[in-house]
């Protein structure tokens, strides 16, 4: 058994759900449409087009910007603030996860809150700094700090993974999410 | 050239929508298969008229709801997410051609779209502690005298000058509808529509009637993808609704662009506060309803 333990931090939570903007390939596509707005935006003031087209380039930059650097990072850091005000009166929480033979177990703040199946586990995922028990093909599933153990080591878990569960597939976090 | 990039922008700003078209290819063609001729009607039908409505500034989601209720189109469940997806393109839409058919300053604009974001992403925490019928009740009955001085603006009547044709604004008048921008934009965390307080603040402040349209319009099509985005993820929307209503909504947003281009002046400002007097009714009555309801 394993038990993995630490607090939910906006740092934390923040770190864990937002891609490196520039690791991700759609960045490139709004680096393009970037250019095309400042380039229509400089281009239309040139030829004295009306100001609707320069607005449009203005428009075209604005979004690849927001869109592009830090809308994932907002979008993230929103739904963390949120949660803390809604659901834990403006408090970090604490997450408790005990790995097990049959499931594994989350608690929150010391109360049960689900149970996960090894049959749902799709992948196990590492990270530099932490695993992933994925349960989706989107950014879901169990999290564990490598380096918030309470019982058991990040190097033994890795290995009872192997040793326990070879149907679950061992690979890489997915490079925008790799910290 | 100019033709071209103009071509090449409108095709940039349609495809900041892709992520549904993606979806569906990859996972719902199945539904996609299965559904009725009278489902893509429905979708048609109600993104037409929701979106139209929509462009004058009435908003989308309420006759949406009611028609799809009306007619017992979908589960429940499904119509946020049918609404949040099958709107974003219709207002994406409304955002580029206004954007590009109406003369307006795109430094005002940028500033209007960051404090837009602003509001909404940083203060979420604090309104969502705010008591939403006080700001009902509040907003409703602001509205209806920021429609009569509007009224009296145009028709010549009263102390309140004549109605303004700047297509930006500057000095302390930026800072007063930047600041109310971060102050709507942080409303619609709790349900407030950005269009009628934004249209009003820009109209007040001077700007010129059809220049207000692509600062509302622009500041909600860059926050509303926002939602899309996880109900696509979690799949909650009726595909060929969302498919109808997308495409359906584009027409609606034409049809009302044509008549809001074509007014003039005098009938679009008059046309502007009917539809400010309209969202007034919409938010005391809803606060009404849940007074009654012992809601606060």
């Amino acid at each position: 058994m394993f038990v993995n333990e630490y607090v939910m931090d906006r740092r934390r939570y923040d770190k864990w759900a937002t891609p490196k903007f520039w690791k991700l390939p759609i960045f490139y596509v709004w680096c393009l449409i970037f250019a095309a707005g400042v380039f229509g935006w400089i281009y239309f003031k040139s030829v004295n087009a009306p100001a609707r087209w320069q607005t449009v380039g203005a428009f075209l930059t604005f979004v690849a910007v927001y869109r592009g650097v830090f809308f994932r990072w907002m979008h993230a850091d929103k739904t963390f603030r949120l949660t803390r005000e809604n659901y834990f009166k403006g408090k970090n929480w604490t997450c408790k996860t005990i790995v097990g033979d049959k499931n594994i177990s989350l608690y929150i703040n010391g109360k049960a809150n689900n149970k996960v199946e090894w049959s749902e586990i799709l992948r196990f995922e590492e990270a530099k700094t932490f695993f992933k028990l994925a349960t989706d093909e989107y950014n879901e599933g169990v999290m564990l700090d490598k380096s918030c153990f309470t019982e058991g080591d990040a190097d033994s878990f890795k290995q009872w993974m192997f040793d326990n569960h070879p149907e679950i597939k061992y690979g890489p976090v997915a490079p925008p999410f790799n910290k | 050239m100019l033709l071209a990039l103009q071509v090449l922008f409108g095709v940039l700003v349609a495809g900041t929508g892709l992520g549904l078209i993606v979806d569906v290819a990859k996972n719902r063609m199945d539904d996609l298969r299965k559904a009725t001729g009278k489902a893509w009607a429905a979708g048609f039908t109600v993104g037409i008229i929701a979106n139209f409505l929509d462009t004058l500034g009435c908003g989308s989601y309420a006759p949406s709801t009611f028609m799809y209720k009306l007619f017992n189109q979908m589960d429940d469940i499904d119509i946020p997410g049918t609404l949040n997806v099958g709107d974003t393109f219709p207002v994406i839409f409304e955002a580029f051609i206004f954007t590009a058919s109406v003369d307006c300053d795109p430094m005002f604009l940028w500033i209007m779209y960051i404090c837009a974001a602003v509001g909404s992403f940083g203060f979420a925490t604090v309104v969502t502690k705010w008591p939403r019928n006080k700001i009902r009740y509040a907003l409703g009955f602001v509205m209806i005298p920021l429609a009569i001085i509007m009224l009296c603006k145009n028709t010549g009547v009263g102390p309140f000058g004549a109605v303004g044709t700047a297509t930006g604004l500057h000095g302390w008048k930026l800072i007063v509808a930047a600041g109310l921008n971060i102050l709507w934009g942080a409303l619609m965390d709790i349900g407030f529509g950005l269009y009628a307080p934004c249209m009003a603040t820009c109209l007040l402040l001077g700007v010129d009637g059809t220049a207000c349209f692509p600062v509302f319009m622009g500041s909600c099509a860059c926050l509303m993808p926002a939602c899309s985005i996880e109900f696509i993820k979690t799949h909650r929307y009726d595909v060929p609704h969302t498919i109808g209503n997308a495409l359906g909504g584009c027409v609606g947003v034409f049809i009302a662009w044509k008549l809001i281009t074509g007014l003039p002046m005098f009938w679009l400002i008059n046309l502007v506060c009917v539809v400010l007097l309209w969202t007034s009714y919409t938010l005391l009555s809803a606060a009404q309803k849940d007074k009654k309801a012992g809601i606060a």
